[in-house]
């Protein structure tokens, strides 16, 4: 496979999950600040969605409709959704002689569901059903890669793409809320509106349900961080991305060596230690624990991309 | 069929008696190839009608089967190719005559540049004239003394044919360079068998799903010596090319891998791609990009979508380029004047399909008569495609065809001049007025030539000038396309 087609394979994979979790963040974020009427709430949760996409917003008064603009349709920010479909499509538009008809038609259709999504009326009443088929069409997309696509090295380094974005994108919502939840206990929050924020944490990552079923009890910050780093057979788990990562690096490697310094043997070693790590060892610092787990996904990008993707 | 058998929706439908309609005949009847496809139209409203259409036009754009306009904004405004839904048909006994002929003229064409690059003779015998060789642009010094594998140059050609108001059929022009359109062809098939499936199992429509699979035999045909599982690959300018919908497809299609420039490179006079386990050698690439880009240490230094040194690697015949470079030289406008005796001069026979009569406005006196009756004429550059640079002298301004004498003047070989030749019609839904109307239509016809291989796709495309009059029937142009059903 040509190294510029895997590149844009991966990064297709990538900008598929980005689209995926800053649609659910902004969706989450902003309904759930609904519930609570508080001004200060709503501006967290502002501040909050604008921090996914990178933007840092130190107004006081946040303008609740630049921020819903400026994650869902600004093309100049490179983590707005309508930025990572764009994305997806010319990057798979370059690739598409590796991949299915049905597959292209999917991402095509989404692309002209964003294109053509009326700015106005999503400022004012669309909010919610844009963002919903926004993960529906995710959803959607991720199905077909992984049954209309033969399961070679195409199909390895979308999944690649997939699995690395999505430790990243967990990695950085926990920060987020981490903060946030910090933020509400330095400002004497009752419990209930901690316990409150730490669900929208797990909601915002499709992983409140499969808590509740692990942990049975309120949710907490030390034990949500601990389900979403370490838990090892839950799909939105830092641990189980990083572990995927590793078997499809395995898979498409050349060789059975696995040379010292590769990304092979970079993402076999954090994974490893995230295996055995426990929540003793995040929860002194777990701000420093997550940022420097982020680092090594940013430097398996570097790695990944100097080994397989430069051309 | 009698006239009051005719579908709805072509009442109204206004015959231009004086040309030739491929639907009806100039008695307002409808011609017996159309006969069982109007019976299945039967009563189709026009508002079912726009709706089948609406529902081809949207598969088209989900598809993917869109040329993008990058001018417009940097997302890249993604246009349908025009497309209509009502097939045009042409008899099976027609068809065998254009087929024959397609095949004699690129033989012709393939027998002419090889001498042209060799030993020359038919310039030496004076049937073409050489200064004519020697000052088209499109002959390359890069060629000469060289065989490509195969000993085939024109592997892909596109030649365009149109029906005159006589009923017969002419070759307008011969394009061996990279012809495009030949998705559209199958992008319509598909679209025309889910709409009208059942009438299409009836009329036993010549098949033309088998060409990308005929064309990856002809690749293969022609590899290098000594290759017997060649690595085939396109070469794309990318994604950001009109044609690249194509590109992609006939990769996909044929499974081999579509590359750009920057994917390549030259090492001890062999052709690599970059891939994730490193280098692998590439055999045939069928290049979708011009000569002039092709090589920038050969030709255009600046050029950013070639390969340097893949000129080396093609001398040496360690990779085989469809088209060859150097092909231009025998589409030239000036050249296809002598296509009639360069036909006889090679195989020692009479053309099958006749050229449209053409003036050389380098000759003096064919230059008197085309400025004695410009108005009455079209006139050409010679080494343009697309439509673009044409002058039609019944629809042009007085300022025009004073300036049209000006440019011939100063560049007389850079143009040639046609009589207006009076395009068949065909009829085709118009949006704006929600009805059947005539429109000019050509045909471009799709042939393969590989190593003991001739094929030509069943058909082709039929390309439309959608404007009402209008003969130019480019894409570029406003053209929209038809499928064409032989049967």
């Amino acid at each position: 496979m040509l190294s510029r087609v895997a590149d844009s394979l991966y990064w297709f994979g990538r900008y598929i999950e980005r689209a995926e979790h800053v649609s659910r963040f902004l969706r989450v974020q902003y309904f759930s600040s609904l519930e609570i009427q508080a001004d200060r709430q709503i501006d967290l949760a502002l501040k909050s969605i604008l921090a996914m996409v990178d933007i840092e917003h130190h107004d006081d008064k946040l303008l609740e409709e630049f921020a819903l603009v400026a994650v869902a349709m600004e093309t100049t920010n490179t983590s707005s959704i309508k930025f990572c479909i764009l994305n997806a499509r010319e990057n798979l538009r370059g690739s598409r002689d590796h991949i299915s008809a049905e597959l292209w038609q999917l991402v095509n259709k989404y692309y002209r569901f964003i294109v053509d999504y009326p700015e106005e009326y999503y400022k004012t009443q669309g909010l919610y059903e844009f963002t919903q088929k926004a993960l529906e069409n995710c959803a959607i997309i991720k199905y077909s890669i992984q049954n209309s696509v033969i399961h070679n090295e195409a199909w390895a380094l979308m999944k690649m793409g997939l699995h690395l974005e999505r430790a990243i994108q967990i990695i950085r919502i926990m920060l987020i809320k981490l903060q946030d939840v910090q933020k509400l206990e330095e400002s004497g929050m009752p419990a209930s509106v901690i316990s409150y924020e730490v669900a929208t944490l797990l909601k915002s990552v499709e992983a409140l349900d499969m808590y509740k079923r692990v942990y049975r009890t309120s949710p907490s910050i030390n034990q949500a961080l601990e389900f979403l780093t370490l838990n090892t057979i839950f799909s939105r788990s830092v641990t189980y991305n990083m572990s995927a990562l590793q078997q499809f690096l395995l898979e498409i490697r050349p060789t059975k060596i696995i040379k010292p310094n590769s990304v092979t043997w970079n993402v076999g070693r954090t994974t490893e230690y995230l295996k055995y790590c426990t929540i003793e060892d995040i929860e002194k610092r777990p701000a420093e624990f997550l940022h420097k787990i982020l680092n090594q996904a940013y430097n398996f990008h570097n790695l990944l991309t100097k080994e397989y993707l430069s051309y | 069929m009698a006239p009051d058998e005719i579908p709805a929706l072509f009442k109204g439908y206004r015959l231009e008696k004086s040309k030739f309609d491929e639907v009806f005949t100039s008695q307002g009847e409808l011609r017996k190839t159309y006969k069982t496809l109007f019976r299945h139209l039967g009563d189709l409203s026009v508002e079912k009608y726009k709706q089948l259409n609406e529902s081809a036009k949207l598969s088209f754009l989900l598809q993917g089967i869109t040329f993008a306009t990058y001018n417009e904004n940097n997302e890249g405004i993604e246009r349908i190719f025009p497309f209509d839904l009502l097939p045009r048909i042409i008899a099976k006994e027609e068809w065998k005559k254009i087929e024959a002929g397609v095949i004699q003229r690129n033989h012709a064409i393939n027998l002419l540049l090889h001498d042209l690059y060799n030993e020359k003779k038919i310039l030496k015998s004076g049937a073409v004239p050489a200064d004519l060789i020697y000052s088209c642009g499109n002959y390359l010094k890069q060629m000469m003394d060289f065989t490509p594998s195969g000993g085939i140059y024109n592997h892909i050609s596109g030649t365009d044919i149109i029906r005159h108001s006589d009923g017969n059929f002419y070759i307008l022009e011969d394009n061996v360079r990279c012809p495009s359109g030949v998705s559209y062809v199958l992008g319509n098939r598909d679209a025309l068998k889910k709409t009208f499936s059942n009438i299409y199992k009836k009329l036993h429509v010549q098949m033309v799903v088998n060409y990308t699979e005929e064309l990856f035999e002809c690749m293969k045909s022609v590899a290098p010596e000594g290759i017997d599982e060649p690595v085939c690959a396109i070469l794309t300018p990318g994604i950001y090319n009109a044609a690249y919908y194509e590109h992609t497809f006939l990769a996909h299609s044929m499974g081999v891998q579509l590359v750009e420039g920057r994917d390549l490179f030259v090492e001890n006079g062999f052709l690599y791609m970059k891939t994730i386990y490193g280098k692998k050698k590439i055999d045939v690439l069928y290049r979708r990009i011009d000569d002039e880009y092709l090589d920038p240490l050969a030709f255009k230094p600046d050029s950013l979508l070639g390969v340097p040194g893949l000129m080396n690697v093609y001398r040496e015949g360690n990779i085989t380029l469809l088209n060859a470079p150097g092909t231009g030289v025998a589409d030239d406008k000036a050249v296809y004047i002598y296509m009639p005796e360069i036909i006889r001069y090679y195989l020692d026979e009479e053309p099958i399909l006749q050229n449209v009569q053409t003036y050389r406005c380098e000759k003096p006196d064919d230059l008197k008569y085309i400025l004695e009756h410009t108005e009455e004429l079209v006139i050409k550059p010679v080494n343009m495609s697309g439509g673009y640079g044409i002058y039609i002298g019944s629809k042009a301004t007085a300022e025009e065809t004073e300036e049209i004498r000006r440019i011939i003047k100063s560049q007389p070989r850079s143009y040639i001049a046609q009589p207006i030749m009076a395009l068949s019609l065909t009829s085709t839904f118009i949006e704006e007025t929600n009805s059947f109307e005539p429109r000019h239509v050509d045909l471009r016809t799709f042939c393969l030539m590989g190593k003991n291989k001739s094929y030509v796709l069943s058909g082709g495309l039929s390309r439309v000038a959608l404007k009402k009059g209008s003969l130019i029937v480019n894409s570029s142009q406003g053209g929209g396309s038809k499928d064409t059903w032989v049967i």
